[in-house]
């Protein structure tokens, strides 16, 4: 259903991937609404989605798109900053 | 004086050059159609030109049925077919047999038949369609770094989902090296997965400015490709190869980018309706709970508790009375068993029941002695009277009054009547105390008066 955050997870939550964040969300809605959780559970839950909801708003609404050139080189692929008016 | 010939026999005689001409006899020609007709027939007319000379072309319905492509002016084509003259309007014209597009002609040609032999191989099947990831974090562009359609894409993508990351990959879109680069370009994002999904694809073109994405360079890279692909070449009306083996086809780039990405707006909208619920869940939970602590609160056990105890007190004294009462009336009922149990036992006791036995065995004795005795003074009884009545009937006795037995020796039989003996047969005759053997003299019948017998009765001649 969740994964369980702890407090010193609050860095993993901001690597997480809007789509991971988005589903842990959904899943918690889905359960509260589902089970009948005791009180103490439900608030925790509670504030875990909220959280969630804070990094979602945040990964939306992030700054510049990250746009890429990719260039094949025999040691592989590199990429570079690639501007349209180039 | 040359001969002169008649038109038609000079015509046959051109008529003949050409037709048995080895060289002329099947041909095959390239050039531009023109004043091309198709009449209800089904027959097709049409004069196929260069810059310097003009063929007319005729193709019968039976053979026009296996054309692969509709025939339109300016196309160029090679016919391939036999010359003859005809001689009604007094020109040679080429039969057809079959018609080649040329040029664009042979791409579509080229189109069609690698469309058909991919089409057997199973490479466009449904099954093989892969979904698009729903919210992509890396989409990878595979077109010219250059020119409309990437940059329709950046705009797309930037406005509709900042979130993801693009990554391009320059390819040429035409001319000859376009499709070995295209299909490079599909191998190394699939082998390093640089993202979840591939738009390929370009902007507007005409069929042979397209026709990279028809190769099969190009096809089988995106049939082998790991990471889902949206085809994006050209305008809604073009279709190549790619979008038939591709996982998605898009009608124009601009459609791809947003085909693969979520609106912005629509995100934040749904991540607004979570949050809601979320809020409203909890609201509600916590308003139950405090219904439910006002409603215990509110309980009369807590407003007066000796009230709970009060009732205890009386729910004890009432069961210690059911109690007491159940007891009671389960002892009396035993002792009722009980005695009941006694009755049946003596009725049972032996000692009685012998005692029984035992009048009944005197009672049985003397009735036995009883019956035994009658039965004898009666057998006694009976015995006299056959003895007197046996006495009575008993030869004996009458031969004591002086009756004889007589019997004939033979048989030792009674004799009963005088058809019994012969005069002469010797008979015996028992008396009270003894028997005489005698001989009969006569036999007389009944009737003759003389005891002896001799003289008045009739005798019987022995």
């Amino acid at each position: 259903m969740v994964q369980n955050q702890d407090q010193s997870g609050q860095s993993d939550l901001e690597s997480m991937s809007f789509e991971s964040a988005l589903a842990s969300l959904e899943g918690i809605v889905r359960a509260l609404e589902a089970g009948d959780l005791s009180l103490d559970v439900a608030i925790d839950q509670f504030q875990q989605g909220m959280q969630f909801v804070r990094v979602c708003r945040e990964k939306l609404h992030a700054a510049e798109q990250k746009v890429e050139l990719v260039l094949a080189t025999e040691a592989g692929v590199t990429t570079r900053p690639f501007d349209l008016e180039e | 004086m040359r001969t002169i010939w008649t038109v038609s026999e000079l015509t046959a005689v051109v008529r003949g050059l050409i037709t048995e001409s080895e060289e002329l006899k099947q041909v095959v020609v390239r050039g531009e159609v023109s004043n091309f007709s198709r009449p209800a027939s089904g027959h097709l007319y049409f004069t196929l030109k260069d810059d310097k000379a003009r063929l007319r072309v005729v193709m019968f319905s039976s053979k026009a049925r296996y054309l692969r492509f509709q025939i339109k002016d300016g196309m160029s084509i090679i016919v391939q077919g036999s010359l003859d003259v005809f001689e009604r309007s007094g020109d040679y014209q080429l039969y057809a047999e079959s018609i080649q597009p040329d040029g664009v002609g042979a791409l579509y040609l080229a189109y069609e038949q690698l469309k058909d032999r991919l089409t057997q191989e199973g490479l466009f099947s449904e099954e093989r369609k892969r979904p698009l990831p729903v919210f992509p974090s890396k989409i990878a562009l595979i077109t010219s770094a250059t020119g409309a359609a990437v940059r329709d894409m950046l705009t797309t993508l930037r406005r509709r989902y900042p979130l993801g990351h693009v990554l391009i990959i320059p390819v040429a879109v035409q001319g000859e090296d376009a499709p070995q680069q295209v299909a490079n370009a599909i191998a190394l994002a699939s082998k390093e997965r640089i993202a979840d999904v591939l738009i390929v694809g370009r902007g507007g073109g005409s069929f042979e400015e397209l026709y990279a994405f028809n190769t099969e360079v190009v096809v089988r890279a995106a049939a082998a490709s790991s990471i889902p692909l949206v085809s994006a070449v050209g305008h809604e009306t073009d279709t190549t190869i790619l979008d038939f083996v591709a996982d998605v086809r898009a009608a124009t780039p601009t459609a791809a980018a947003e085909l693969v990405s979520v609106d912005l707006s629509e995100l934040t909208f749904r991540i607004a309706q979570l949050e809601s619920r979320l809020k409203s869940y909890v609201e509600s939970l916590l308003h139950r709970y405090d219904e439910r602590l006002q409603r215990i609160e509110g309980s009369r056990a807590l407003q007066d508790p000796g009230q709970i105890t009060a009732s205890r007190v009386e729910l004890i004294d009432r069961l210690e009375d059911q109690l007491r009462f159940k007891l009671r009336s389960r002892t009396e009922e035993q002792n009722r068993r009980f005695s009941r149990l006694e009755v049946r036992i003596a009725q049972h006791n032996p000692k009685e029941r012998l005692q029984r036995y035992r009048e009944r065995l005197n009672a049985t004795r003397v009735r036995h002695r009883e019956a035994g005795v009658r039965l004898l003074k009666d057998r006694q009884l009976r015995l006299d009277g056959l003895i007197d009545r046996l006495a009575l009937l008993s030869p004996l006795s009458v031969m004591s009054r002086g009756y004889a037995v007589v019997y004939r020796p033979a048989d030792a039989k009674v004799i009963t009547t005088i058809n019994s003996v012969q005069p002469g047969d010797s008979v015996h005759v028992t008396v009270t105390d003894g028997w005489l053997d005698c001989q009969v003299w006569g036999v007389y019948e009944k009737g003759s008066d003389d005891v002896d017998g001799a003289k008045s009765g009739s005798k019987r001649a022995k």
